[in-house]
Order: C-alpha cells, then structure tokens, then sequence
C-alpha cells in the first residue's frame, strides 16, 4: 500500500537530486540549442590549447599539492620534532589565501623586486599547489591519527621494512581520505579563472568566460562547460569509489594509538626548516606583504565599507549554512535509518556536481534557469537576486555538508539504530539527543569547510550578486584587476583572518582521531 | 466622505502639487560593469541633490547574461564598453528613452533609435617606449605590422572586449580584408603571448619585453598617479595613431534604459544626469576619459597626452568615427578570424 508517509522520504530525496541536477541540466539545454557551429567546429585550435594548458596545470597541480600535503601529514603524523604544535595547525593555514590571492601578491612582490616575476604555467602550478595543498593534509592527518598502532606492529611483526608498510599496510588504508582531498584539489583547479587570467595562460575556465562575457555566446561557453564537465565527472564517480572503500573501514575499533618518533637534533632541525620553507611562499611571504601593504594605506582605510563586506561576506556564508545543514541533515538521516532507500544514496555524487562546476559556469546554470523559469512562483524566486545567490552557494556548500554528515553517519554505525529502538528513542527526539551530540564532530567540520569555502567565494557572488551586497572576495578581485594592492591588502587581510580563524578550528578537529566519537 | 479621509486626500494631493522633490524621490536601480569606487561617488551626489536613491550592482563580469536572465531587475544598464550596451538594445533589453535633452546630444553620442547613449570615451591608442623608439614613429595602426616592428608588440588578449571592439571598428572603418591582414601581422610582430591588462603592457616596455603596446589612454594618468607605477609612465609616451588618416579608435562607455518600466521617468534623469556637465566633468576628472561635451574641459592627464604629435593640441585628437551599431555586427567575422591564426596563444 502506497501512502504519503512511504512517499514523502521519495520525494524529498528525489527533488534534492533534481535541484542539485539543474544547472546541469540548463547548461545541457543551453549548449545543444546553438544554431550555429560548435566551440570546437570553430575554433579547434583555440579549444585544443586550452584543454591542454587546462589538463596540464590540474594534472601538475594536483600532484603538487598531492605531494605536500601527503608528505606534511606523515611529517606531523609521524615524527616529533621542534615546533611541532605549531607547524600542524600552520600547515593548514594556506587555506585562508585563495589563489588568485596569492598569485596577485606574488606579482606584486615582484614588482617591488622581492621575489623573481611568476609567470606561465609553472607559476599557476605552483600558486595552486601551495594554496589547494591542505585540502590533501588535512583528511590525509585525519586518516593517519586514525590508523591504530596495531596495524604497524602487525606489519612489522610479518617482517615488513618501512617502504613496504608504508606502501602495503599504511597507504591503502588512507587512500580514500588522499584520494578525495586529490579530487576535490583537481576540481578547484580546473574551475579556476582567476589564477590563469593573472598569468595569462589560457584555460577552459578562460574560454568560457569568453564566449559567454565577450563573444556573447553563450552555447559556447556552455559546450566547453559541458567539457569542463568531463573531468569532474570523472573525479566524482571516482570519489564515489573510494567513498565506499572508506565506508568498509571503521578506524575506531579497538584503537591504540601510535606516538609518533622524536627526531635526534638535525634531521629533526631540517624537517622544520623543510616545513617552515614550505609556508614561506605560502603564508608567511603573502601575510608579511599584505601588513606591509596595510600599513602604507592606513589612512585610507574605508572602516564602515569594511564593516558591511565583512557582514556581507560573512551574513550569506551564515545563512547559506543555516539553510544547507538541516537539509543535509534530513537527507543523511532518510538515508542512515531507512534500508529501503539505499538507490537514493545516488544523491551524493549528484549533489557534488554543482560543486565540481566552476562557479562561473554554477552562475551561467543559474542564470540559465532563471531565464528558462515559468512565469509565477518559481520565477518571482529566481529572479530574486539574493535568492538566486543563495541557491549558488547553498549548491557549493551542499555536498561539503552532505559527504560530512554521511561519514558521521557511517562511523556512527548500525548498531545505534537498533539500541534507540530497544530504548524506544525515534524519530526527531532520537535526531535531538543522540545523532546530533555523536555527530558533533562533524556538523563542525562541514560548518567550517562551508565556511571557509564560500568566504572566499569569487565567481557566482560576482555575476549574480544582490543589489547593494558588498563582499570582500568583490572588493579584492576589483582592486587586484586594477593593480591596487595596497588599497586591497586590508581587505584580503580580514577573510584571511576569518578564514584562519575557521581553518584553525577545522585542524583542531580533523587533528581529533575518529575514535574520539566512541 | 468621512471628513479625515477628504482631509488627507487632499493635503496628499497638495504634497503631490507643490513638492516637486518629494515626487521626484523614486528609486533607480543600476546595473553596471563600471568599478563602484569609480561610480559610488557620483551616484551619492545624485542622491544627495535629487532626493533620488540610486541602488546599484556592480557586475564585473557576465553583465548581459544577467540582464538576458533577470531583464527586468534593474532600470539602468551602464557598461563601460558600448558594445555591451548595443548587444542588450539587439536582444530587446533595452527601451528606447525619452528626453528632449539626451535628444539634443551630438548624433555620434546616441543611438539611433534611442536606446543608449555614449557617456563618455577614450582613446585606444599606443604606449611607446620613450627610450628605444624616435619620435614620430609609429604614425599609423599599421606601421605595427611591418618588419620593423617584429616581436616588439605588446597587446592583452584578443577576445578582450576593449580589443574586439577596435577590431570590430576596424573592420567597419577599413573593411574585412584590411582587417584581417592587420590582425595576421599584428600577431606575427608580438613580443609575446597576449595576456596581462593594458598597464601590464606598458610594465613590459618598461622591463624591455617589447617596444609598443596598444591602451586605453586613461591608462597614463593613472600610472603617473602612482608611485610603484609612475616608473612605467614615465618610460613610455602616448601616441594617437592615424591621426593624418582615418583618425584614431575609440573605446566607449555607455547607458541605456533596461526594459523595466516602473521607474522609467527616475532612470531617464539619471541618464540626463550622466549626460550633463556635473557627471562629465566628474567621469573627465576621475577616470581621465573625454567627455561627450567637447565644450568641457580635459584633465592634466588627458590634456598632456600626444604632446610630442603634430596636430594634436590640448589631448584633443582626431577620432575615426564608426556607429556602435555600425562595429558590432562585425564580431563574429572578427572572431573567426581571431581564432583562425590563434592570436592568444
């Protein structure tokens, strides 16, 4: 017997995944109603650059930060050496500059001949492996703290050198956490436009914000989207692999931690320098230089404009997260309780689509959807300009609390469920006195994540922006376009002041090993 | 009647008679690509001596898919590149106004069909390099392509909209052919891949990259108004070019009003307003652009540029003159040929 309360958990998950599908789907329609030649009909040779230079910087990109981030986990994870406390929790610091950021202070930096002129791909490379690398060490530490002691005694015990534990014993076990910190890196790359522009190498990104805001064409910029689908695509039936790897390993069974090795004196001295080296260019270089820039602009400082960007920035980052974790939190729980709608766990590579689009094209779908809207409710909403915004980031903050929730959810395991049905707790109350305490953890860290990702958030605030808001990211990105880095230093300073703030938290808590939830 | 209601009809019949201020506070909302430090200060004088409230949204990218997706959410459009503006009259976004004074401008300020005017200009000229290149030289857009000039061109990218506009002018003035051996040697002489923005050119003349490089000419004052930039300014004059020809391009800024129809009589004086002498002088003085009114004065910046040309007094110059209208339906021609000899890569 069908009834409304077997169809509503249906349809409140399948509306979830058509609302996540949206963009897409407009994007498709726009790209297929071109009535002329196709992107790469008309220019092969333009297209054929800039998915090279594209695939080329997401794949150096990517391996950087792979790189770092894998190496600075297993220095902190491992190792005991000088200035330690600190260098865990600094590592994850670079979160608070966005790349663009970082590639406007560098040239500024060399302009005033403090460091060689970056330019070309390897500048873009190494801008987003410095800057994307926490996202790599921060689940990659997470995993490590996890991994019990007893694993290592076992593989020693079976006579393995550490190359081989490394390799064989511990690699796998921390390859879903490496693998989707990897995606999520190639992601932000392949999205990128700010970056590319300031060095001036083409890209997809490049391409479609031509097509789309120069040439007008906009079923250009939606087929080279359709493109630039492609690879997160790719990346998100990927991450749903290693999703369900990581499902079938519960580290919180009978956990023993492993101390990590003090260092004798040099090799311990190195590896601070080696770290400290690697913040450098990262952090210490562009904070020094925004101060600086700060200081010489001090009495220029527009403090009430200040005030309502930081409001602005932070009040729509505050309410796309009010919004998207209840939601997220329904949909996890309609999942974790009821078997029967385990088909609907598609919801979750779904709801990373919109995340792996680069927010120009994220707005391009909107605005898309906007236009192609009915007249009546639907269309008095999206032509909302604050709505129309808030969808924007509720899309990208979406999957960051989803896959959060899920995770808690899967550590949290099957066997709760059946003692709150012995003890008779269902139901909201259950929700109110068991899930949310057990999953504090994680309500935080996709808090935090939202967080700083939509305070640095450029392109869909930029193009679908409400009358009269003000952000910082806006207010950054403009004066960097029009070289006033002086004039911007006090803005970047404070996102990457609320961005520290949130990734100080957020690397407290990843540095939390899963067992702390039993 | 009851007699508080007739009283209060009648004394919001007398507000509505004698109070001209107080009818004309309406509000205008504003969609622009213009930089808000550059605007915010004009529209708050506009509201301080209007009553009106301006309400604005600055778009720095994306401007006509917004308005294409929400042609109704805004009154005005302001674009700092016409051809935005021109592409919003095409695609229906835009009303035609009605004023006996923006009727009055100048036809090479307005639209034919009056769907936008110009608000103000400048120049897409030359930066030269002070140091490594005579006096007198180049004289005309075309010199650039000659063998003198290999790998010593500087330009940002090509689908920039400040470079497709001189080349849709171009292929207006001069014709497709022209057009496209201009553009097929222009890329065949640069000093390198296109990319950074017009002040990022003159930076590379100053760093010896290369020796010319096309800009826009507010560009110069706004160097010269900076310490870390003066450096650059300084190492470069400006060139008007074919001023003994055709006369040199222009890039355009313009207004018009969008389709929506509550607040059309606030957004035409608005639009009255950017047209007069107060925004102009303002839009001359602060952004170093020339203003729609020649009767108007230049300032420093503008007024020392071409010093060293003949013919040119003042910053005055000769303009080649080409339709908004006239250039844009070139633009897919131009891209075609853009993308045919891969002129950003």
């Amino acid at each position: 017997v069908i009834s409304l309360r077997s169809i509503w958990p249906h349809a409140v998950l399948a509306m979830a995944c058509g609302l996540c599908l949206l963009p897409i789907v407009a994007i498709a329609v726009t790209a297929l109603s071109g009535d002329g030649e196709t992107i790469w009909q008309a220019a092969p040779e333009l297209f054929r650059g800039q998915c090279w230079s594209s695939t080329l910087v997401a794949f150096w990109g990517s391996l950087g930060a792979l790189i770092l981030g894998l190496g600075a986990a297993l220095a902190v994870t491992d190792a005991q050496f000088p200035g330690r406390p600190i260098l865990s929790v600094a590592l994850s610091l670079p979160l608070a500059i966005p790349g663009w950021l970082l590639g406007a202070i560098w040239i500024g930096a060399a302009r005033q001949g403090l460091v060689p002129a970056p330019q070309g791909i390897g500048a873009a490379v190494l801008v987003h492996a410095l800057t994307l690398y926490p996202w790599v060490y921060l689940p990659t530490r997470a995993a490590l703290s996890g991994q019990s002691a007893q694993y290592r005694d076992l593989a020693r015990s079976l006579g393995l050198g550490p190359w081989r534990r490394f390799f064989q014993v511990r690699l796998p076990l921390i390859a879903p956490a490496l693998g989707m910190g990897a995606l999520f890196v190639l992601v932000q790359i392949l999205g990128d436009l700010g970056t590319a522009e300031l060095f001036g190498i083409p890209s997809l990104s490049g391409g479609i914000h031509d097509a789309a805001f120069s040439l007008w064409r906009r079923d250009w910029a939606a087929q080279t989207s359709l493109v630039t689908l492609l690879p997160p695509l790719l990346a998100v039936a990927l991450f749903a692999w290693l999703w369900r790897r990581a499902a079938w390993h519960n580290p919180s069974n009978r956990f023993a931690a492993a101390a990590p090795r003090r260092l004798s004196p040099l090799p311990g001295t190195l590896l601070t320098v080696g770290l400290t080296a690697l913040l450098l260019p990262a952090l210490l270089l562009p904070l020094a230089l925004l101060l600086w820039w700060a200081w010489l602009s001090l009495g220029s400082w527009p403090l009430s404009g200040l005030a309502s960007m930081t409001w602005g920035s932070l009040g729509l980052a505050l309410a796309a997260l009010l919004l998207v974790l209840p939601t997220a939190l329904l949909l996890t729980t309609l999942l974790a309780r009821r078997p029967a709608l385990a088909r609907w766990r598609v919801l979750l590579p779904i709801a990373a689509l919109p995340f792996a689009l680069p927010g120009a094209i994220l707005a391009l779908g909107l605005l898309a959807a906007a236009s192609a809207a009915p007249e009546g409710l639907a269309r008095s909403l999206l032509s909302n300009s604050p709505g129309l915004l808030l969808i924007g980031l509720c899309a990208l903050a979406f999957p960051l609390a989803l896959f959060s929730l899920r995770l808690g959810f899967i550590q949290l395991g099957p066997e709760l469920g059946d003692l709150c049905r012995c003890c008779r707790i269902t139901g909201l109350r259950r929700t109110w006195r068991v899930d949310m305490p057990l999953l504090g953890r994680q309500i935080g860290a996709a808090s935090l994540l939202i967080l700083i990702t939509l305070l640095k958030e450029l392109p869909v605030t930029m193009i679908v922006q409400p009358f009269g808001h003000q952000a910082l990211s806006l207010r950054i990105y403009s004066f960097a376009g029009m070289d006033l880095l002086e004039e911007s230093a006090i803005y970047a300073l404070v996102i990457v002041f609320l961005v520290a703030i949130a990734a100080w938290r957020l690397d407290r808590l990843c540095a939390e090993a899963p067992h702390a939830a039993d | 009647m009851h007699p508080l209601h007739l009283l209060s009809a009648l004394a919001m019949l007398s507000l509505a008679v004698v109070s001209p201020q107080l009818q004309a506070a309406d509000t205008v909302r504003v969609i622009t690509d213009r930089t808000e430090t550059h605007l915010a200060p004009l529209f708050r004088y506009y509201q301080e001596t209007t009553g009106d409230t301006v309400q604005a949204v600055y778009v720095g990218k994306g401007l006509l898919a917004r308005l294409q997706a929400q042609p109704t959410e805004a009154d005005l459009l302001i674009s700092s590149t016409a051809e935005v503006v021109e592409a919003a009259r095409t695609e229906g976004l835009l009303q035609a106004w009605n004023s006996p004074a923006l009727a009055a401008l100048p036809a090479r300020f307005r639209d034919a069909d009056r769907a936008y005017i110009i608000t103000s200009y400048r120049a897409r000229g030359l930066f030269v390099s002070k140091e490594r290149v005579p006096v007198g030289q180049p004289q005309r857009y075309e010199d650039l392509i000659t063998p003198a000039w290999k790998g010593r061109v500087l330009i940002r990218a090509g689908t920039h909209p400040y470079n497709l506009s001189l080349f849709c002018q171009m292929a207006e003035a001069w014709g497709l052919p022209r057009t496209e051996a201009f553009i097929t040697g222009l890329k065949a002489n640069l000093a390198r891949t296109p990319k950074a923005n017009d002040r990022g050119q003159v930076e590379a003349i100053f760093q010896g990259v290369g020796d010319v490089s096309f800009g826009n000419s507010y560009y110069m004052g706004m160097m010269l108004a900076r310490d870390d930039q003066r450096p650059w300014g300084q190492a470069v004059r400006y060139v008007f070019p074919d001023q003994d020809g055709e006369g040199t391009f222009v890039m355009r800024a313009a207004a018009g009003l969008t389709t929506a129809t509550a607040n059309t009589a606030a957004a035409t004086r608005l639009l009255e307003f950017l047209a007069g002498d107060v925004a102009q002088i303002y839009l001359a003085n602060t952004l170093g652009e020339y203003p729609i009114n020649d009767k108007l004065p230049l300032s420093d910046s503008a007024r020392s540029l071409g010093q060293e040309q003949p013919g040119i007094s003042d910053g005055r110059f000769k303009i080649c003159e080409v339709a908004v209208r006239d250039s844009t339906k070139h633009l897919a021609a131009i891209t075609a040929i853009l993308t045919k000899v891969n002129f950003n890569q």
